[in-house]
């Protein structure tokens, strides 16, 4: 989970990682930031994002994202 | 139909007063039917494509939930090679004619109605399908709604299946309010269009059909056709919002104020919004998360480092997607490149926007500061601007060219028009009307930039001002929008 | 109390809205000859109906004709009268007082121009009474065309406000409410009683325009409405002569194969749908009465001859007519 944290606040800072919801809904993210993650997340776990994946409800929070990743993880 | 038209008002009304007097099971089927009375309208021999596109994206979407994989190459290159073959044969054909010398004859293609809305439309649902993000249709009369629609079909907004679907079979009870609301929204629409629109074209078209014979006028002609293009498509695009609002149906928003982007990345967030959202989640997101862009990126990291590495394959796609999106606007050269010029600017911001904090930090720049936020604001006008001479120029060459005079031989003025040719007998009066009218609208954009409903607001006043209101931008229609153009219609319906 | 209040609120609405525009037409749109014509064939009978471009009402003065014919003649003919308006004039004054004959102008250019939305283009319509010719020509002209163009025509004249005091001095006068011709005087011309618009001495200000004339450039409404108009002549046991009138030598001279191609259409259609075409522009009428190509004889290169010019040339005319 730290890890997810470390690569949001490296791609894009300024926002609270921790307690954000709206990441997408408020469009804290774009498409380049949320495709830099991804990139990012994929080397770093070792998965395969497929577009069907970027839904808000994967992507508004960290802790979302995480769950993402595990589910992926298999 | 003519929007302006007796015909599309009468045809609107009896649509909306059939709608709530009918039995509710029976609202969308009236709705379906009116659509397909509409797209008669237009020309009965562009009846086959669209049955064509629905068909075969109905069938698509019912096999590939049954899990044909097949399927979904199959159907996007059916829906996609049609649109092509229209749109795009005889610019290839023109091409490779000059390419090689030859003489192949072009072929007489029109355009059928909404091609090009409901073509991504279709496909948007049979990838949503294939990415389980909703479920397949299985009334074909309903799917045959979904992309025919008629307040959408001429010129979008492109909508999605998900937000769409239970909206248009729903039952829905009659609402004066629900009319009134979509009313404002729809005389709102005529007012850009009649006023600012009908006017403005006077102008720009004199100013670019004589770029030669008389250089320099090309500031005030660009302006003023950003002036035009958005008038007409958001006015267009407020009738259609409108009209399906009466109907209870709401429609994807198109614009969101996008002269006051802070940035070009931002001007495509409020500038045919449901262009871009389509080609981000449909081409953007899955070229860049593709195999081969994958290699390129593995590639890219070996060759410059991570940072840059991770994000060149995005550039990539970015201007691939932008490539696209030009493409869309025209089988011609300066409309690619006019993609290109957007793409190649997002794709360098995208690259540079670690950079971009970096100098921000060092020059001690606030993040919310009032005179960077009016730099940006104005930075992007000026780039928009720059890059609609692509856009309305007849060729690369003319843009150029008008580019250069519009600073070397800087001139303004009205003696492009003539005089006698106006409704009022003076070449100023258009460009006032116009200039009047994008006054108004400048005003609302800053109160809605705000956040401020100016729709509830007017709603909640009392009825002699709501009356006052609309007959105001009734009486403005007949007053000083421009006398009927032979054309009349709207920019994007020959999409 | 509030449903009637809802229903009650845009009934109002539109009441002052329709108050406003029927007063802001009253007020801006001029009282025009058109108004005359339309009542006229709309109450009147007349042998010989004289339809067509403006070139015809010029250029044929029905007293003069009928000096030669002995037959009582009108003349409504106007500019801007595209054949789909003169079908429905025709409609229009058969349905009420049906003419013997009908003498319509082919005008070649009114082929293949498409009509622009300008005031005249609702003129005749709006003045028509109400009855079965008006709603045909509502559902052809006026449903697929902007809304404002038959709701609120004023707004054609809406940048002549300095008109207002005139239109409403007309308006209030003897000569519009006994549909008079005396407010038609103007520098220019003057409407004669029978319908002839008597033009005045001097020159206009116009150029010879070359115009191409082709199968593809035809408009296809102006073929179809004419093929209608003969086809009712047909039915309704209307004699139809069909005249192009002369044009100066040097317009002719500049268009010289657009006008044979034209001719050669017009009397392909004449042997096709059975009537008479009366060519001044070509062949043996241009022959023999090539006087009246004399540009002197007329205020304009585009065609239209001054006044006495046209009263000669009418009574030319109808000598040929009575030949045939």
């Amino acid at each position: 989970m730290d890890e997810v944290i470390q690569i949001l606040e490296e791609i894009q800072p300024d926002n609270d990682y921790e307690t954000c919801d709206t990441l997408i809904d408020d469009e804290l993210l774009d498409s380049f930031a949320i495709l830099s993650i991804i990139s990012e997340l994929e080397d770093a776990f070792d998965i395969r994002i497929s577009p069907a994946e970027i839904i808000p409800e994967n992507f508004n929070s960290a802790a979302a994202i995480y769950e993402m990743v595990q589910r992926l993880q298999g | 139909m003519s929007f302006v038209s007796i015909e599309f008002m009468v045809f609107t009304a009896v649509c909306a007063a059939g709608y709530y007097m009918i039995p509710k099971k029976y609202q969308w089927v009236w709705l379906l039917v009116f659509s397909y009375v509409y797209y008669l309208a237009a020309g009965p021999s562009y009846l086959f494509f669209i049955l064509f596109a629905t068909t075969v994206t109905y069938l698509g979407g019912l096999w590939v939930e049954a899990g044909a994989r097949w399927a979904v190459p199959a159907v996007l290159l059916a829906d996609f090679g049609m649109l092509a073959f229209i749109k795009y044969t005889n610019f290839i054909l023109g091409n490779i004619n000059g390419l090689f010398g030859t003489n192949i004859r072009e072929m007489k293609l029109l355009l059928p109605l909404g091609i090009s809305f409901y073509t991504f439309q279709a496909t948007g649902y049979l990838l949503d399908v294939h990415w389980k993000r909703c479920k397949a249709e299985r009334n074909p009369f309903r799917f045959a709604l979904f992309l025919a629609f008629f307040p959408q079909i001429m010129q979008g907004p492109i909508g999605r299946y998900s937000r769409l679907a239970d909206q248009l079979y729903a039952e829905r009870e009659f609402d004066m309010a629900r009319i009134e609301r979509g009313l404002y929204r729809i005389v709102w629409g005529f007012f850009k269009k009649i006023v600012i629109a009908d006017n403005a074209v006077l102008y720009v078209d004199a100013i670019f059909d004589n770029y030669n014979t008389m250089p320099g006028y090309g500031i005030m002609g660009i302006l003023l056709y950003g002036a035009q293009l958005y008038a007409d498509f958001s006015g267009g695009i407020d009738i259609v919002i409108g009209i399906a609002e009466m109907l209870g149906i709401t429609l994807d928003e198109n614009f969101t104020q996008p002269f006051f982007a802070t940035s070009i990345t931002d001007f495509w967030h409020r500038w045919h919004i449901t262009l871009g959202t389509w080609m981000k989640d449909y081409l953007f997101y899955p070229v860049t998360l593709s195999r081969w862009m994958g290699k390129f990126g593995k590639w890219c990291r070996t060759k410059f480092g991570k940072n840059i590495g991770r994000a060149l394959p995005i550039c990539l796609a970015n201007i691939i997607v932008f490539l696209v999106v030009g493409i869309w606007h025209g089988p011609a050269w300066h409309n690619i490149f006019y993609g290109l010029y957007n793409g190649v600017i997002i794709g360098i911001s995208g690259l540079l926007a670690k950079n971009y904090r970096d100098w921000k930090k060092k020059f001690g720049i606030e993040k919310d500061s009032r005179p960077f936020y009016c730099f940006q604001v104005i930075r992007t006008f000026i780039l928009v601007n720059i890059s609609w001479y692509l856009d309305r120029a007849g060729s690369t060459h003319q843009a150029l060219i008008m580019l250069r005079d519009s600073i070397t031989k800087f001139r303004i003025g009205v003696d492009m028009i003539d005089a006698s040719s106006t409704w009022a007998g003076s070449a100023y009066a258009p460009l006032i009307a116009a200039l009047f009218g994008c006054l108004v609208v400048l005003i609302h954009s800053i109160l809605r930039e705000r956040k401020i409903d100016t729709r509830s607001l007017l709603m909640k006043k009392p009825i002699v001002i709501r009356c006052l209101v609309l007959f105001l931008l009734l009486m403005s229609l007949v007053v000083i929008g421009n006398k009927p153009l032979s054309q009349g219609g709207f920019i994007y319906a020959n999409f | 109390m509030r449903i009637f209040k809802r229903i009650l609120v845009p009934v109002i609405f539109i009441a002052v809205l329709f108050a406003v525009n029927t007063y802001l037409n009253y007020l801006l749109v001029p009282y025009t000859f058109t108004r005359y014509k339309v009542h006229k064939i709309e109450t009147e009978t007349f042998d010989d109906l004289i339809l067509g471009s403006s070139h015809a009402g010029t250029d044929l003065s029905p007293s003069a004709i009928s000096s030669v014919t002995g037959r009582s003649a009108f003349n409504a003919a106007q500019g801007e009268e595209y054949p789909v308006d003169s079908y429905f004039f025709l409609k229009d004054a058969a349905g009420k007082h049906k003419p013997n004959r009908l003498i319509y102008e082919f005008d070649p250019n009114y082929w293949i121009t498409a009509q622009d939305v300008s005031a005249n283009y609702a003129g005749t319509y709006t003045e028509m009474q109400p009855g079965k010719a008006k709603v045909q020509y509502f559902f052809a002209k006026m449903w697929k065309a902007d809304f404002r163009t038959s709701i609120a025509p004023w707004y054609f004249y809406r940048a002549q406000l300095s008109d207002i005091e005139r239109n409403l001095f007309v308006k209030r006068s003897d000569d519009y409410k006994n549909f008079g011709t005396g407010t038609f005087d103007s520098a220019t011309q003057t409407v004669e009683a029978d319908g002839f618009i008597a033009v005045k001495p001097g020159k206009w200000d116009d150029e010879i325009i070359p115009r191409d004339w082709s199968d593809d450039m035809i408009q296809d409404k102006a073929r179809d409405y004419f093929i209608r108009i003969a086809e009712f002549c047909r039915r309704e046991g209307i004699e139809l002569v069909v005249v192009t009138t002369p044009v100066p030598a040097e317009t002719l001279a500049a268009n010289e194969l657009s006008y044979a191609s034209a001719g050669a259409e017009m009397e392909a259609l004449s042997k096709t749908y059975d009537f008479t075409y009366m060519n001044y522009t070509d062949g043996d009428l241009l022959e023999a009465r090539r006087e009246f190509t004399d540009s002197e004889l007329f205020a304009d290169w585009d065609g239209h001859m001054y006044a006495d010019a046209a009263r000669r040339f009418s009574v030319a005319f109808a000598e040929d007519l009575e030949k045939t």
